[in-house]
């Protein structure tokens, strides 16, 4: 039985793959798979609420929690086991969120520079030679940022390319952020085939 | 010897995981013969390992990854400062393959993973 409902939204300007990924490793990895997924084709989940283009409710006590960096915390802390956060996570994790978030090259390109040098001997960001939360929060940004994307994959930035494609082919990064897309074009064809219906009548 | 060689690889192709691809497969028996002829092929290796994480561009340690790291390793670990920056990417792939297939700690190669390198601008 579901425990908690994570809902995104698909056309906020930073979409929360950082939450959806850290979702999909929690469902992975517990047996319950205590996380239902669900999706809104609008800018925020709920209207009244301009921080909420990521929420997570908890089934029971029905509290919500607003916002990518808020949602992936209040995962961790919820599954420790499963996205430990050590001191230099959290920091990386403050860092993608600060640095990633914004839209202007000039205040970007400093931090892919940081980003690229930490990964000239490194496979993963922290330096125990396995991916941790502080990857999902680091790829979820770039992930969603359309600005830093592309600088990502064309290898501008020739360790990020690498550690970035890792992840792109991952079923729970890649994969996790291209099962929301195939879901949204489905609420995007019904809502579709709603209004001819609507138009009809 | 060459034959010794030759067998030794083909003995080391049967211990590839199942689920390689045949492109995967190709390169893994490539990788086995280039890494016979070490120094040369080592730019090679490089280059390679710039663009991915795992010879095979696996998500997991392959036998490519372990063969490899043995057959260069020592040369590896003789570098210096210099050597070490201009063959980044093979010390940054070393140093996660010693770790996750469990080499032990007395063999491993040291690598200062804060050592400062000029950014690489791709060509």
């Amino acid at each position: 039985m579901s425990q908690y409902k994570l809902t995104l939204a698909a056309k906020a300007p930073l979409v929360g793959y950082a939450a959806l990924i850290g979702s999909f490793i929690i469902n992975h990895e517990e047996p319950t798979s205590p996380i239902d997924l669900s999706f809104v084709d609008a800018a925020v989940v709920d209207s009244s609420v301009p921080e909420s283009n990521t929420v997570l409710t908890h089934g029971t006590e029905g509290k919500s929690v607003y916002g990518t960096v808020e949602v992936l915390n209040a995962l961790a802390e919820a599954f420790p086991n499963v996205l430990p956060v050590t001191p230099a996570a959290s920091e990386w994790i403050e860092f993608a969120f600060k640095s990633f978030s914004g839209k202007d090259f000039k205040t970007l390109t400093p931090s892919l520079e940081k980003l690229e040098a930490h990964l000239n001997f490194r496979s993963f960001v922290l330096g125990d030679y396995r991916p941790s939360i502080a990857d999902v929060a680091l790829w979820g940004v770039l992930r969603a940022n359309a600005v830093v994307g592309a600088s990502c994959k064309n290898g501008t930035f020739i360790n990020i390319a690498r550690w970035y494609k890792y992840f792109d082919t991952s079923r729970f990064f890649g994969g996790a952020v291209e099962t929301m897309n195939k879901e949204v074009l489905d609420i995007r064809k019904q809502s579709k085939v709603g209004q001819k219906k609507e138009s009809k009548a | 010897s060459r034959t010794n060689r030759d067998q030794a690889n083909a003995a080391l192709v049967k211990l590839a995981p199942a689920d390689l691809t045949e492109i995967q497969s190709a390169e893994l028996n490539q990788w086995l013969t280039v890494s016979g002829r070490f120094p040369e092929g080592i730019e090679q290796l490089n280059e390679t390992l710039k663009t991915r994480t795992y010879i095979l561009e696996t998500h997991e340690a392959t036998v490519a990854d372990a063969v490899v790291l043995s057959r260069i390793a020592g040369t590896v670990k003789s570098w210096s400062n210099d050597e070490v920056k201009l063959n980044r990417h093979i010390v940054r792939w070393l140093d996660l393959v010693q770790n996750v297939i469990g080499i032990k700690d007395e063999d491993k190669v040291t690598v200062n993973k804060d050592l400062e390198a000029p950014r690489e601008i791709k060509v």
